[in-house]
């Protein structure tokens, strides 16, 4: 359940960690921000969203806190770690090294 | 992971586990607030607020699936479902107190058993003796060309043969049993002792708790450097030294013989036998030239058993290849040379062999691990049927949980997640069920060992501790977890299997057909034909044991003790000896309150015997096994004390003394077997070159065993014993009503020879038990476990047939008003299970047919496929289940059809 039928595998937790080192941000706040970003290309439903957060929480990638929010509610807010900054750095790069494999076999000539 | 991520993760798990309030809080806070913003956001586009709350729900894909998928990933639900499982499940329990109770009681008697039999295989069998590396131990033997052949015990001359070719084991030990006189206060009394040649503790490896353990240069016929030495056991250190340091270097008197104490052991040291508890150890080669010089230097005296330790990593084949290289030697050095040459040649062709050594040595293995394998098989029956009996009820629970059930798998719970919850309640029955199992395998075991111990065997008394060690405990909670799987897999599979609209729309009181499941089907078979598995057996071994109580031993034993004496270290010998024991006879009848006394050699059915085959003039035709005969030496009042009938000539009297003619008196069976054509009395039997009158002819009596068919048998007068005169036992018959004469036996003896150690009184009636103890240790168990069978087979089927008529009121109350009559409702009711309990009746029998042969070696005197019992068992089994039938079926017949037709 906890797994983005609408995503690569994996992808979600780069996302999550990438929209979080910008800034720290609660749950609802992260959900407008990957539609913003990236388009509504990338869809990660609400009902994936939470599991995916906890699981980054629990590995000690993100950690979370409780504050105001600009309305004055309370909202979990989730922030990088040291560790998810190192993690983001490990997962970006084998993104990239993914990607452009992926870019240069699709990019071959067909004869 | 690394350590840095747990720094993050472990106060949330801890968080989690014990702020579950809080944190549960927060999760549904963010959650709440994450819906919230969805709803704003769908009403700024423009929907109402209503479809605005559920589209935000729908995009939340299930708002409690999130939470639990959140939940999910604290990696703490087995625990946390574990622990809400578990509270559950006892209120579920604590809610039908009677279901509970049936359970666990009958779980209980089944698990309690099964570890009961266990244990007793685990100290017998199993457990390796408290010793470095065990397994390294090997118990040596000769094995002879045919297959049964196989001598466990050794001659010393073999031993000393063994220990000079030995290039196979790094340590060679032989050792006995032997009781050694011990004075404690006024009394000689008997301590238990082991003869243990000089490598015996190095080789089992065993370091003393004080002092030094002997070794080969201690073990000389001489006596060592320091002199006759001495090891004791703890418990005799604390005994008689109350653990004082002093004990070493302390004189120690046995026998007459001054030792010196050089060591004492820890306390969990027994040595190598099994059951045997020495509290002293002496060198062999001291100790049997004091104590029994001619069996010592005899090549056919067969009283030590040899250990040895291998090299670690010898393989058996490299052991074997040894021996084969050591046998002929060996057998050479220590061939009894006065034999005939057959058996001579018979002796030359043994092979040594190496058994396991690991489990130590004990008699009691020859004799009891069948019987201990076949009620091993008989428990795991029993715990088998209280398992398809749990299931029965558990199924039949379910179907009335079908409700509940299906609320929980509506609300979200996954189709394992209820299995699980239904497999803990079943798995927790079970624990409860080991739990109080365990108080009843306590007290079984107890039981069990005293029929065990009672055994009358070549080995001196036994002490079986048996105790709950970490094998029995695991073999226990395997056995519970397992049954638990057992009972409760199907059930919970089965309740949780239709989809849930299916399982709402059932209702408990549907008007259907109420066919039981395929699986419920092949319970009820499968109990009826285990029950008449294990009521066939106790029909068995019932029938062995009821015959063999009503097998008339010759001899009436009621009112008759035996008290036996032990004169082998008097001064006395022989006439003088035997003089000794006619004083004390003499005195023993003034005796008040005794009816009659005399006293014998080897009483019957102690385990031990004498036999030699005679020589019979005129009667060459007759082979050396047919002119075998048993011996015995009696006093006069014999005949009378025991009530043999004494069926022609005269008894032994006063007049047959060490100098009158050497005379003796057959049995019945000798007299026809030696003397078909004419009247024995007065003809002569040769024993030993000696020419023995026949004066008299008595009663057969069973000599050697209960079960052996009538032997020929001779006695004489003691008084004519003219060399080795051993130790007698006196037997004594009481007038009916008198009191336990010991005391002023105790004093009688003392004021005649006080240095004699007197035996513990035994009754003959009690040492005829004792001589059937495995027998009756079967006949007990198996009726126990076939009565235990019916009654479960019984509450089992009570249970489903009572379910069934509530749950098929309806369909009872409509053929009622269709005009259906008692006897129609109760076939009704009852004929499904009819059939399913015949055909599991057809199964055990035919399953009884087959396995019975398997235990034909315990029975007595009665057939393995015997058809009574089988009739018998057939028969139980109809009438229990009839008997539980009949409540249930009654009930129906005499509902009333416009209530149960409401009650729709």
């Amino acid at each position: 359940m906890s797994k983005p039928s609408d995503l690569v595998q994996g992808t979600l937790d780069l996302l999550l960690l990438k929209i979080l080192a910008l800034e720290p941000l609660h749950g609802w706040a992260i959900s407008l921000r990957l539609k913003q970003v990236s388009g509504d290309i990338l869809q990660v439903s609400d009902g994936s969203l939470y599991p995916a957060l906890h699981k980054l929480e629990q590995q000690g990638w993100i950690k979370s806190e409780w504050k105001a929010t600009e309305n004055n509610r309370r909202a979990k807010f989730y922030s990088l770690t040291r560790l998810g900054r190192k993690q983001l750095d490990n997962e970006a790069a084998n993104w990239k090294r993914l990607a452009g494999a992926i870019s240069r076999v699709v990019a071959l000539e067909e004869l | 992971m690394t350590i840095e991520n747990w720094l993050y993760s472990i106060p949330l798990k801890l968080r989690s586990l014990f702020k579950r309030k809080r944190v549960e809080n927060e999760l549904a806070e963010e959650l709440r607030f994450h819906l919230e913003q969805r709803t704003e956001q769908n009403i700024a586009s423009g929907m109402d607020p209503e479809s605005a709350r559920l589209e935000a729900l729908r995009a939340m894909q299930g708002l409690e699936q999130s939470k639990e998928a959140c939940r999910d990933t604290r990696g703490l639900n087995l625990i946390d479902n574990l622990a809400r499982d578990l509270r559950y499940a006892i209120r579920m329990l604590r809610r039908s107190p009677g279901f509970t109770a049936v359970a666990v009681l009958s779980l209980a008697l089944g698990i309690g058993a099964n570890t009961a039999i266990f244990s007793l295989i685990d100290t017998l069998l199993l457990k390796p003796l408290p010793v470095p590396h065990a397994d390294e131990l090997r118990t040596l033997a000769l094995k002879g060309n045919q297959p049964d052949r196989v001598l466990v015990a050794v001659t010393y001359p073999i031993f000393q043969a063994l220990h000079k070719y030995n290039h196979v084991f790094s340590g060679l030990f032989a050792w006995s049993n032997y009781d050694f006189q011990m004075r404690s206060g006024p009394d000689m009394v008997h301590v238990a002792g082991t003869l243990a040649s000089g490598e015996y503790f190095s080789t089992l490896g065993v370091k003393p708790l004080l002092g030094h353990t002997f070794t080969n240069s201690d073990d000389q016929s001489s006596g060592g450097p320091n002199g006759p030495v001495a090891v004791i056991s703890y418990r005799f250190w604390s005994k008689h030294f109350h653990r004082s340091p002093h004990a070493i270097g302390s004189p120690l008197v046995l026998d007459r013989t001054r030792f010196t104490v050089i060591g004492i052991m820890p306390p969990d040291f027994f040595g190598a036998e099994v059951g045997v508890h020495p509290e002293i150890w002496v060198p062999l080669a001291i100790g049997g030239n004091l104590f029994d010089r001619v069996c010592m230097a005899s090549r056919s005296c067969w009283f030590l058993i040899v250990m040895g330790r291998v090299h670690p990593g010898l393989s058996a084949l490299s052991v074997n290849a040894g021996l084969q290289v050591l046998t002929p030697p060996v057998l050479h050095d220590a061939l009894p040379t006065d034999w005939p040459p057959p058996l001579q040649k018979t002796f030359l062709e043994r092979h040594i062999i190496a058994n396991d050594g690991a489990h130590g040595y004990t008699w009691m293995r020859f004799l009891f691990t069948h019987p201990l394998t076949v009620l091993m098989t008989l428990v795991a029956l029993v715990l088998l049927i209280a398992c398809a009996n749990l299931a029965n009820l558990l199924l039949a629970r379910a179907s009335a949980r079908n409700r509940e059930i299906a609320v929980r798998l509506s609300l979200g719970a996954g189709r394992p997640r209820v299995i699980r919850q239904l497999l803990t309640e079943s798995i927790l029955l079970s624990l409860l069920g080991a739990a109080a199992g365990l108080a009843f395998a306590w007290w079984l075991t107890r039981i069990l060992a005293s029929f065990l111990i009672s055994q009358p065997g070549p080995g001196p008394s036994f002490e079986l501790d048996i105790a709950i060690d970490w094998r029995v405990a695991l073999f226990t909670a395997l056995v519970a977890g397992g049954s638990g799987l057992l009972f409760g897999l199907a059930p919970a599979l089965r309740a949780t299997h239709s989809g849930i609209a299916s399982l709402l729309k059932e209702s408990t009181h549907q008007l259907r057909r109420a066919r039981r499941s395929v699986f419920a089907r092949f319970l009820l078979p499968l109990q009826a034909a285990l029950s008449v598995l294990l009521v066939a057996a106790a029909g068995l071994f019932g029938g062995s044991l009821f015959r063999l109580l009503h097998l008339d031993p010759g001899f009436h034993p009621q009112r008759v003790q035996l008290i036996s004496l032990d004169t082998d270290k008097r001064p006395e010998k022989n006439a003088a000896l035997a003089a000794l024991y006619t004083r004390i006879l003499e005195r023993i009848q003034t005796l008040p309150g005794i009816q009659s006394a005399s006293l014998l050699w080897l009483t019957p059915l102690s385990g031990g015997g004498w036999d030699q085959p005679v020589a019979i003039p005129g009667r060459s035709d007759l082979s050396e096994d047919q002119r075998d005969t048993y011996l015995n030496l009696i006093g006069p009042g014999f005949f009378e004390t025991m009530q043999i009938p004494l069926l022609a000539g005269r008894a032994f009297n006063s007049a047959d003394t060490a100098v009158s003619e050497r005379v003796g008196i057959i049995n019945q069976f000798a007299a026809e077997r030696f003397f078909p054509h004419k009247n024995p009395i007065g003809e002569h039997l040769i024993l030993d070159k000696t020419p023995i009158r026949i004066v008299g002819i008595a009663g057969n009596i069973k000599y050697l065993d209960l079960r052996d068919p009538d032997p020929p048998e001779m006695y004489f007068p003691y008084t004519q014993k003219s060399d080795g005169m051993p130790s007698l036992t006196f037997v004594v018959k009481t007038k009916p009503g008198a009191r336990s004469l010991y005391r002023d036996l105790r004093t009688a003896l003392h004021e005649i020879a006080p240095d004699v150690p007197i035996g513990t009184p035994k009754s003959l009636q009690q040492q005829l038990e004792d001589s059937i103890a495995r027998e009756r240790l079967m006949a007990t168990l198996s009726l126990f476990f076939g009565a235990l069978a019916l009654l479960l087979t019984s509450v089992g089927l009570y249970g489903a047939l009572a379910y069934d008529v509530t749950r098929r009121t309806g369909e009872i109350g409509i053929s009622m008003a269709l005009g259906a009559r008692m006897p129609d409702v109760m076939w009704l009711v009852v004929r499904e299970s009819t059939f399913l309990v015949t055909g599991g009746i057809v199964i055990g029998v035919a399953a009884a047919l087959a396995l019975s042969k398997l235990v034909a070696s315990l029975l007595y005197a009665i057939e393995p496929n015997d058809p009574r019992t089988l009739l018998g068992a057939v028969a139980a089994l109809l009438a229990v289940a009839i008997a539980a039938a009949s409540i249930p079926a009654l009930r129906a017949a005499r509902l009333d059809p416009t209530v149960s037709l409401r009650s729709e």
